[in-house]
């Protein structure tokens, strides 16, 4: 089992610590993963994408993910500036941050509003990066809410780490497919 | 403990583990990470290190080199520009014999600017006279910085040690790292040795001129002290696994698929893992290609290597170059076998490689060496690269 | 050091690193100790030294010093001369 995970999002938006508090998670679970960006863009605003690989052994690789299981778009206007499906596997899901969408095999989540709703905004732009984490964790059904729990507890404190605690929470109920959702 | 964390935070793990007392240090990308673990160790109160701000990776350097004369465990770390600024102090601090271990997280060398990954800095240093390690993935940085105070200290060895990791690829990698506990650290790695302590009750002098004839002396000291320190690795390699499930630290080098290998692919650092996936899928079309992973630079452990020759073809990956010869781990192991060498230079400044990248390199290399012509030196391009239309003045204007 | 190949760049402060420099002298102080007040001028400026203040009067190593002048140069009530060491 090797589950690749490629984010989408912008400098800013966290693109790289979800990428880092999945792996972080999936290692809280007893599984292997490893998670890295593309260094060098990482400017406010600009394309970012990031990587995750899950697998029940030590991984090897250390090559951006070309092929993903999962697309996560963090930011959903970069569907129209960059292509985030690229390469995606046959049969890959996304995962994409909107109201709705027509994309096949994807789901969705309104995480902009979400975020909005319980306050999770930093310099005036809602954190949507962990938020999606919780929509992911749902759809992959790999790795555990309770693990991802911890992973952001150890990386954040105090309001901060409660409010996206609240967030991917309410993510894991809220997402919503063209694919049925195992409950 | 098994924890997901990046490379440099497994560094920092390893210096608190190791209870370094002295750490002089100046930020640089991609090693910055490190400082950043390590101050906030300190301001937790987790580490009793001294962490001292320098103004310069030369007095970076000095720093370390000067807490270690003086009886302190010390460590520091920098890569590319900082390293190659500090490159006087290097050899000071070999020079002096004195123990203390450097991270070097590796990146290119300006001009022009670049951040990205290539090893070309770790590689200058190669004569300098330190113990010269290169991991391939975070748990071995971790590793290898925690052995690296164990046989820098070793009295067969007394000299610094260094151990490189790829920029970003590894310093910024998240991966599960298996941590030994305080109480195994300690039993692991005995209390600080050297050659001498600077004290001022028994005043000596360090580094005082030398006379042609006793530095020609202390110069072979130098080169037997490296030599003498393989078996020095193997032994502590042994040792550590009583604190650790890693046993493969047994050689100072390391062998996948070798046993039946018709052909050898030799190479070091993090991209041993992408060429390890595009090995398995060669070897299932019934090509009989293994790797030697070079984990040791200094010392070059000369008869693991001359094992090679009982292969019909060997292809050294480089992602450095001596410019205008060819990669220095090439020009190493051409100088060990009576083999055929291909070099292959590529990755520099950044440039990635897949593992289709890796399957073509090999299959080019295999086609040649069939018709025993696969000497010599190329520069490989992923297509990205190949793409890159060439810029003059002209052009500028 | 237990192994043979060791070796460190490292001095011990002691007399005569250089061997018996008082051979390098062609011309020596003499002090004249009538003159001398004790004043430490020369105990100062004597590079190698080689000058000792025994209550309160100097007295010159002869094996170390150079000749190099510098106390004959610094003494300040003139004291010290510089002879020959043919004479």
């Amino acid at each position: 089992m090797l589950i690749e995970i490629r984010f989408h999002g912008r400098g800013g938006q966290g693109v790289v610590t979800a990428a880092e508090l999945l792996a972080s998670a999936a290692g809280l679970d007893g599984l292997w993963s490893s998670a890295f960006p593309i260094y060098g863009a990482e400017r406010r605003g600009a394309p970012i994408e990031a990587y995750c690989r899950i697998s029940k052994e030590s991984i090897r690789i250390t090559s951006p993910v070309e092929n993903p299981d999962f697309v996560v778009v963090i930011d959903p206007t970069l569907l129209q500036i960059v292509n985030p499906l690229r390469g995606l596997k046959p049969g890959g899901v996304i995962v994409v941050n909107s109201k709705n969408t027509t994309l096949e095999n994807s789901y969705y989540l309104d995480a902009t509003s979400l975020a909005k709703e319980i306050g999770l905004v930093k310099s005036g732009w809602p954190m949507t990066n962990l938020i999606m984490l919780g929509a992911l964790i749902r759809v992959m059904g790999v790795v555990s809410m309770d693990s991802l729990i911890k992973a952001i507890r150890e990386e954040f404190n105090g309001k901060v780490a409660e409010l996206n605690v609240q967030g991917v929470k309410l993510a894991y109920e809220r997402v919503k497919g063209a694919v049925k959702i195992a409950a | 403990m098994r924890k997901v964390m990046s490379a440099n935070e497994a560094v920092a793990n390893a210096v608190k583990l190791a209870r370094v007392g002295v750490v002089g240090i100046y930020p640089i990308t991609p090693q910055t990470t490190v400082i950043e673990k390590l101050a906030e160790m300190k301001a937790e109160g987790e580490i009793d290190a001294d962490i001292v701000r320098v103004e310069s990776e030369h007095a970076a350097m000095g720093v370390t080199l000067g807490a270690g004369a003086a009886g302190v465990r010390s460590f520091t770390a920098t890569g590319s520009q900082g390293l190659l600024y500090m490159h006087e102090m290097v050899w000071w601090a070999s020079g002096s014999r004195v123990p203390l271990v450097m991270m070097v997280g590796t990146r290119a060398v300006g001009a022009p600017w670049n951040i990205w990954n290539e090893n070309t800095d770790f590689m200058s240093e190669r004569d300098s006279g330190w113990i010269m390690a290169f991991a391939s993935n975070p748990q071995e940085a971790f590793d290898l910085v925690l052995q690296g105070f164990r046989i820098s200290e070793d009295e067969r060895v007394f000299l610094p040690m260094m151990v490189g990791m790829d920029g970003f690829i590894l310093t910024h990698m998240k991966t599960n790292v298996y941590l030994p506990s305080q109480e195994e650290v300690d039993a692991f790695l005995p209390p600080r040795r050297q050659p001498y302590v600077i004290d001022p009750e028994a005043p000596i002098g360090m580094g005082n001129i030398f006379p042609p004839v006793e530095y020609m002396k202390l110069r072979h000291s130098i080169h037997s002290a490296i030599q003498s320190a393989e078996s020095v690795i193997k032994e502590i390699g042994k040792d550590y696994e009583k604190i650790s499930p890693f046993n493969n630290y047994r050689t100072l080098n390391v062998k996948y698929r070798m046993e039946d290998a018709d052909y050898a692919l030799v190479l070091m650092g993090a991209w041993a893992g992408d060429a390890m996936e595009a090995i398995d899928e060669l070897r299932e079309k019934g090509i009989n290609i293994g790797m030697l992973r070079i984990r040791y630079l200094r010392p070059w452990a000369e008869s693991e290597i001359k094992e090679l020759e009982n292969v019909k073809g060997i292809l050294v990956m480089d992602r450095a170059t001596s410019l205008g010869r060819g990669g220095p781990l090439y020009l190493e192991v051409k100088a060990t076998v009576r083999n055929q060498v291909k070099g292959v230079v590529t990755g520099l400044g950044g440039v990635l490689l897949n593992k289709e990248d890796f399957k073509r390199i090999i299959l080019k290399f295999l086609k040649e060496a069939k018709e025993e012509r696969s000497d010599g030196v190329e520069w490989y391009y992923p297509a990205e690269v190949e793409k890159v239309e060439l810029r003059n003045p002209k052009d500028v204007e | 050091m237990q192994h043979e190949y060791q070796y460190f760049p490292i001095t011990v402060p002691g007399k005569g690193a250089g061997g018996q420099t008082g051979t390098w002298r062609f011309v020596r102080p003499v002090v004249n100790l009538n003159k001398c007040i004790g004043c430490r001028a020369c105990w100062m400026f004597c590079p190698e030294a080689t000058i000792h203040v025994i209550d309160g009067k100097v007295e010159v190593d002869y094996d170390y010093c150079k000749g190099c002048g510098i106390c004959a140069n610094v003494c300040p009530v003139k004291a010290i001369l510089m002879e020959g060491e043919d004479q």
